[in-house]
């Protein structure tokens, strides 16, 4: 398989529910080579623009401001809280990705970016 | 006395990386910072229950799944054009095969001939060099 199966697919919690969509994915160097460690997970279109796994913005403020405004409802999904995942039926169509949990339970990027610095 | 610490770019246990930010769209530059081409998308290997990347893909038939809807099957009709034309292989560097990854994905100096590019050769060929005095260009 390949990223674009991941990036942008639609992601479903446990319930079946709509959670967002893949904005981003976090690679990880190990030993054993370079893994998927998990996706943030946005569910507005404004959020999806700007929800990267990286270092958040912080200077120069507004640009901080705005950063955090459209990434506030991004979710960070570890890779073992993925059921399953589906490549595109179509090429140009989108994946899907279905979680084990549901989206309440999903820690908010900021969050996991505080604990990733 | 200069005192040359290690490369922050270099490839080591530990680094996180945003797939978005730091791997596509990237350049690829060969060790003595030749390009290459870009990082169109990346090859997973599901192993262990874990999802490992395993290859940077270049050109269009790379590209063409990060497309959506019909520009995408239409890149995609392309590459196979020229995928069939250069024998049906898409191009692919092994990730073993990546040294760096900074402002730009740096190979290791022992990668070989990659052969990525197969849409500006076809162009090349069947385009430019048919135009009118194209052979009379400099370099």
């Amino acid at each position: 398989m390949r990223l674009a199966d991941l990036i942008d697919a639609l992601v479903l919690d446990g319930a079946g529910d709509l959670a967002g969509r893949v904005t981003d994915v976090r690679l990880v160097e190990t030993a054993d080579g370079l893994v998927v460690d998990g996706l943030v997970v946005s569910p507005k279109r404004r959020g999806r623009l700007l929800a990267w796994d990286h270092r958040p913005v912080e200077r120069p403020r507004i640009l901080g401001a705005i950063a955090r405004a459209g990434s506030r409802r991004a979710r960070w999904v570890p890779w073992d809280a993925v059921a399953s995942h589906e490549p595109p039926g179509r090429l140009g169509d989108l994946g899907t990705v279905r979680l084990d949990r549901a989206s309440a339970d999903l820690v908010p990027l900021a969050d996991a970016q505080r604990e990733w610095a | 006395m200069t005192v040359h610490g290690p490369d922050p770019d270099e490839r080591a246990p530990g680094r996180a990386y945003s797939a978005r930010f730091h791997w596509l769209d990237r350049q690829v530059v060969a060790d003595d910072g030749t390009p290459i081409s870009k990082v169109d998308d990346l090859e997973l290997d599901g192993r262990d229950g874990r999802l490992y990347a395993t290859a940077v893909l270049v050109g269009p038939d790379a590209l063409a799944p990060r497309l959506r809807g019909r520009l995408g099957r239409l890149v995609a009709a392309v590459a196979r054009r020229l995928a069939a034309a250069e024998g049906g292989r898409p191009p692919r560097i092994d990730l073993a095969d990546v040294a760096a990854v900074g402002a730009a994905v740096t190979l290791r100096p022992s990668t070989g001939d990659l052969r990525v590019h197969a849409l500006e050769d076809w162009t090349r060929a069947n385009v430019i060099e048919r135009i009118p005095g194209a052979r009379h260009a400099s370099g």
